[in-house]
């Protein structure tokens, strides 16, 4: 379900930008960290693929909702982009029909990036060996 | 008329405002701009809900680009003592791509800007370009500019920063002699000092003389 959701989601980036909306410290952070300055970019770089070794973390309920027949769930996923580990989070409301992006910056686990792509790069050395 | 709603909450209390963005591009400095902040009253977000600043902060970026690109251009006529002409043979690149850029009758593409950026950045990538970009001579100029950068920064005897032998290989060395205004030249060549008493891994030998 979490990655059908960001399937959908990406969908929704590349076929209507009009409808994903990024919070304002979301957009802040995609600019300052990962030089991602217009929701253009931010929003391509999502359709590109650019959030690599994505990883779903969990999902709970919007605390600002204000609407309890509405239930609106927040996502959250890790990823990774070169030697960044970052962060996103959105959610969707189904009567504004708007996607939003919540949060949009690095990881607390920020140090695992370099440290997972290294052993990732191990394991497939070790796979070529033992297969020669 | 479509009403303006909150796209988190769906409530029509929203106000709008205008707030100072800073945009900042190397070498073309800084711009400050109004981008439009809408904030919900109800749930508290706060974003641009309606698309209205991806045009504005793209066109002040825009615009930093261009000074960027004219500052790097006019830096490498000043400092390099190189011409245009001859950074576009060495790139490749066709004959007054380079006065084009900066005299702004045309633009570079993302990716020639970026080039632009790493020319100012690591200069010495127009001798690899003048080398066709062969992978060994590559890297004897890599490594070559990287130990004149570190012994300049090491307090030996004040000559030694300006004088520099290089020995990168056990095949080939070469005299490398630089001073503050730019100008560097060096001669490759075989030296039979530097092949003497080398291993036959490549070495780096500082000489002065």
């Amino acid at each position: 379900m979490p990655y059908n959701l960001f399937k959908m989601f990406k969908i929704a980036c590349r076929d209507s930008p009009y409808d994903v909306i990024p919070f304002k410290q979301a957009m802040d952070d995609a600019n300052k960290i990962f030089n991602l300055r217009t929701k253009k970019s931010l929003l391509a770089f999502i359709v590109n693929d650019g959030l690599e070794d994505l990883t779903f973390i969990n999902k709970k309920e919007w605390e600002q909702n204000q609407n309890p027949d509405n239930s609106i769930e927040v996502y959250a996923y890790r990823f990774r982009t070169r030697a960044i580990a970052g962060y996103i989070a959105f959610m969707f409301n189904r009567q504004t029909e708007k996607w939003l992006i919540k949060s949009f910056h690095q990881s607390e686990n920020r140090n695992t990036a370099m440290l997972e792509a290294m052993q990732k790069a191990l394991e497939n050395k070790s796979l070529e060996e033992s297969n020669d | 008329m479509t009403k303006k709603i909150c796209p988190a909450c769906g409530t029509e209390d929203i106000i709008e405002r205008k707030t100072p963005h800073l945009i900042n591009e190397a070498f073309g400095g800084g711009r400050e701009i109004d981008i439009v902040e809408d904030r919900c009253k109800v749930c508290g977000t706060v974003g641009d809900f309606f698309s209205q600043n991806d045009a504005l902060i793209s066109e002040a970026i825009d615009q930093c680009k261009s000074l960027a690109v004219k500052n790097i251009l006019q830096d490498f006529l000043d400092h390099a003592a190189t011409s245009m002409s001859s950074m576009e043979r060495a790139l490749e690149l066709p004959q007054r791509t380079l006065t084009k850029w900066k005299n702004g009758q045309t633009k570079p593409s993302a990716a020639g800007f970026a080039l632009l950026k790493m020319l100012r950045i690591f200069p010495w990538l127009l001798d690899v370009a003048e080398n066709k970009f062969d992978y060994e001579k590559g890297q004897r100029i890599h490594i070559n500019e990287a130990v004149r950068k570190l012994v300049s920064h090491i307090s030996f005897d004040d000559t030694l920063s300006s004088n520099l032998k290089i020995s990168t290989s056990y095949n080939f060395a070469f005299n490398l002699t630089y001073d503050d205004s730019f100008q560097k030249e060096y001669n490759e060549h075989v030296s039979q000092e530097a092949i003497e008493g080398l291993s036959e891994a490549p070495t780096i030998l500082i000489e002065q003389y």
